[in-house]
């Protein structure tokens, strides 16, 4: 008797692994991944007939966003545009001149903290080419005079839109806000196919578009600046929206002893030495999430975190370098810490 | 209380399902969780990494005149090799799931793998 | 102390040693090194029905330490010791204080059990880690297995044993 109930249970213990295995096995999300704007593109959405088709229209359309923005390859507009920089003027696409014009726009919204002429400094410091180094303090003298946002001449005459940098050696770099902008069109090429539901994540920028199933809010983790990629702080609830961070922690090479960030603040001509590790816009577009987490990173906690308190609709994580975080009202309830390691420092 | 034998199998049996479904419940949880990777030696952190997908790194442990040599792939970790005598931490093969652990026990190394708490859809970085 | 009772705990020894080294070759898939089946608690609970607890435990020390002399090493005694001795006192208890009502199968599965968690103990002692929580399921899973088996076994020794022998001790 009890060894039939014995050989019975154990049966039923054994088949447990099992049952395991089929609730994992349940598979109702397409992702698609490629290798784009010098970074990894991942799109998750719900399962659907034209998921295949969309990422693959999305792809290609980043392609064409990397083409004409880069300042890298001889075709793309802003190469263009910086060869003729005190020369002439040139035309520009549609979109292209979009992303300049917003530029310029966050220039202004962020007292200059944000500038896409940034690209002759990018250049020599390195981080463009990956030949990292140091400049001398005359070498960046000499750019932070072609640093400047309002000598970005845009024109849009009648649907023709036009571009010129007036001073010779001027350089944009739209590294900044590319990016941002790529994810608001997959987002529209999503939408556009029907598809409701999902997360693009390029390169660590990431949106979150529509709810889960059921109306659940995304769980977004914040990247911890201190500790490997993949490693989150805190967690934010959403849903609609772009969540782009800006850090130090992501580019950065050390020499004699001293470590040098890739955010480089257009007013000295360094990187950044805001006292923040880390800045996470939230908006409803990449573009825009995208722009301010650069420029509010150099802004600092204080003037970031009146910037972005000012600005209706947009919100932001702060992690200063005293490893304390910090959140726009709005959300402080959407936040929550999860590494002990930091303090959570809500407002009064 | 008749027939005791038949009480204790049950509770026996009731135990090893419990602990299975709460292990699994918590490993489902941490799955999805962006996994890291935990080193000690001597009992001490010596380095962490993220178990994500694009790595695939070997990272070399020392301890006095020893080594293991450890590799992540994927999103998996495993000890490669080792100069101990009976080779058992290599043996163990690859770990992915949080709470695993892999044991030097000679070179007094320990890998585990550890989640995260909380579990997020993806990350921004 | 009977020659008979002397021959039959040497008898047990040995055998319960063999058990021991024999079963290093079968391996659990568990990552710590030293967690063993734990076949010899035939032996063991063969010597509490009939030569009562403190031969029991006498067995079990005898029979670790000669196993671990035959090609063991430090680590893979402590686990053998604490393994055995879980077992061995909670199956002796067991019978001492329930006795007769008992199955000797149930009797064997908890003794099992015991093992298996002893040993797990052990291994988070030694790696300084309580994580190895996580082979909790998968032990208590082959301590049932095992059990249920050295409980079957030890059923069937018992009964042939018992007619020759007369040290049945309660």
């Amino acid at each position: 008797m009890l060894k039939n109930f014995f050989i019975l249970v154990l049966v039923v213990v054994l088949a447990l692994p099992g049952c395991a295995m089929e609730k994992q096995g349940e598979e109702k999300n397409y992702t698609a991944r490629d290798e784009l704007l010098g970074t990894e593109v991942i799109i998750t959405v719900e399962a659907n007939k034209e998921a295949s088709e969309a990422c693959d229209e999305i792809f290609s359309r980043i392609k064409q966003i990397e083409e004409k923005m880069t300042t890298r390859n001889p075709n793309s507009e802003i190469f263009n545009l910086n060869a003729n920089a005190g020369n002439k003027e040139i035309t520009l696409s549609k979109d292209t001149y979009h992303v300049l014009k917003e530029a310029v726009a966050f220039s202004n919204m962020t007292g200059g903290a944000f500038d896409p002429t940034i690209g002759p400094l990018v250049k020599l410091w390195g981080f463009d080419s990956r030949d990292l180094k140091v400049p001398p303090d005359e070498s960046i003298e000499r750019k932070l005079t072609l640093v400047d946002y309002r000598l970005l001449e845009l024109e849009n005459n009648k649907e023709t839109f036009t571009a010129m940098l007036q001073r010779d050696g001027q350089a944009v770099d739209l590294g900044g806000i590319a990016k941002g902008y790529a994810g608001d069109e997959a987002k529209r090429i999503l939408l556009n196919h029907g598809i409701k539901r999902g997360i693009i994540n390029l390169g660590g920028n990431i949106i979150a578009v529509g709810t889960k199933e059921d109306g659940i809010p995304w769980r977004i983790g914040i990247q911890n600046p201190m500790a490997p990629r993949g490693t989150f702080l805190g967690i934010l609830e959403l849903a609609d929206k772009a969540v782009v961070t800006s850090g130090g922690y992501e580019r950065s090479f050390v020499a004699a002893g001293k470590r040098y960030h890739h955010i480089i603040d257009p007013q000295t001509g360094y990187p950044s030495e805001s006292g923040l590790l880390s800045v996470t816009i939230i908006s409803e577009r990449g573009l825009v999430s995208d722009a301010l987490s650069t420029g509010v990173f150099v802004m600092g906690l204080h003037k970031g975190m009146e910037l972005i308190e000012s600005l209706k609709g947009i919100e932001a994580v702060f992690v200063t370098g005293d490893k304390k975080v910090f959140v726009t009202k709005e959300i402080q309830d959407m936040f929550q810490l999860t590494d002990s390691k930091f303090s959570y420092e809500k407002h009064k | 209380m008749r027939n005791i034998n038949k009480w204790i199998a049950a509770g026996l049996v009731a135990l090893t399902v419990m602990s299975y479904i709460i292990l699994h419940a918590y490993q489902q949880n941490q799955i999805y969780n962006h996994t890291k990777l935990v080193i000690y030696r001597d009992g001490e952190i010596y380095d962490e990494a993220s178990l994500s997908k694009e790595v695939h790194k070997e990272i070399t442990v020392r301890t006095g005149d020893h080594f293991n040599i450890i590799e992540i792939k994927g999103e998996a970790v495993r000890i490669k090799e080792a100069d101990c005598p009976r080779k058992i931490c290599v043996d163990t093969g690859w770990l992915n799931k949080p709470g695993q652990i892999a044991v030097c026990i000679p070179n007094r190394l320990k890998i585990v793998i550890e989640g995260q708490s909380g579990n997020v859809d993806d990350i921004a970085y | 102390m009977t020659t008979k009772r002397l021959v039959l705990i040497s008898l047990f020894v040995a055998q319960a040693a063999a058990l021991s080294i024999v079963e290093r070759f079968i391996s659990i898939p568990v990552a710590i090194p030293g967690v063993k089946l734990g076949l010899a608690n035939v032996i063991t609970l063969l010597a509490i029905l009939m030569l009562g607890w403190k031969d029991a435990l006498l067995i079990v020390l005898l029979r670790c330490s000669l196993a671990a002399m035959v090609g063991g090493n430090p680590i893979s005694f402590l686990f053998s010791i604490c393994g055995g001795l879980s077992s061995t006192v909670v199956m002796a208890v067991l019978w001492q204080k329930i006795g007769r009502r008992l199955s000797i199968i149930i009797i064997s599965l908890l003794g099992a059990v015991a093992h298996n968690t002893g040993q797990l103990l052990v291994a988070a002692l030694i790696i300084q880690d309580l994580r190895v929580y996580v082979y909790l399921p998968v032990l208590l899973i082959s301590a049932l297995i095992t059990g249920y088996i050295v409980g079957v076994i030890t059923l069937r020794c018992h009964s042939a044993l018992k007619k020759n022998t007369d040290l049945t001790a309660g």
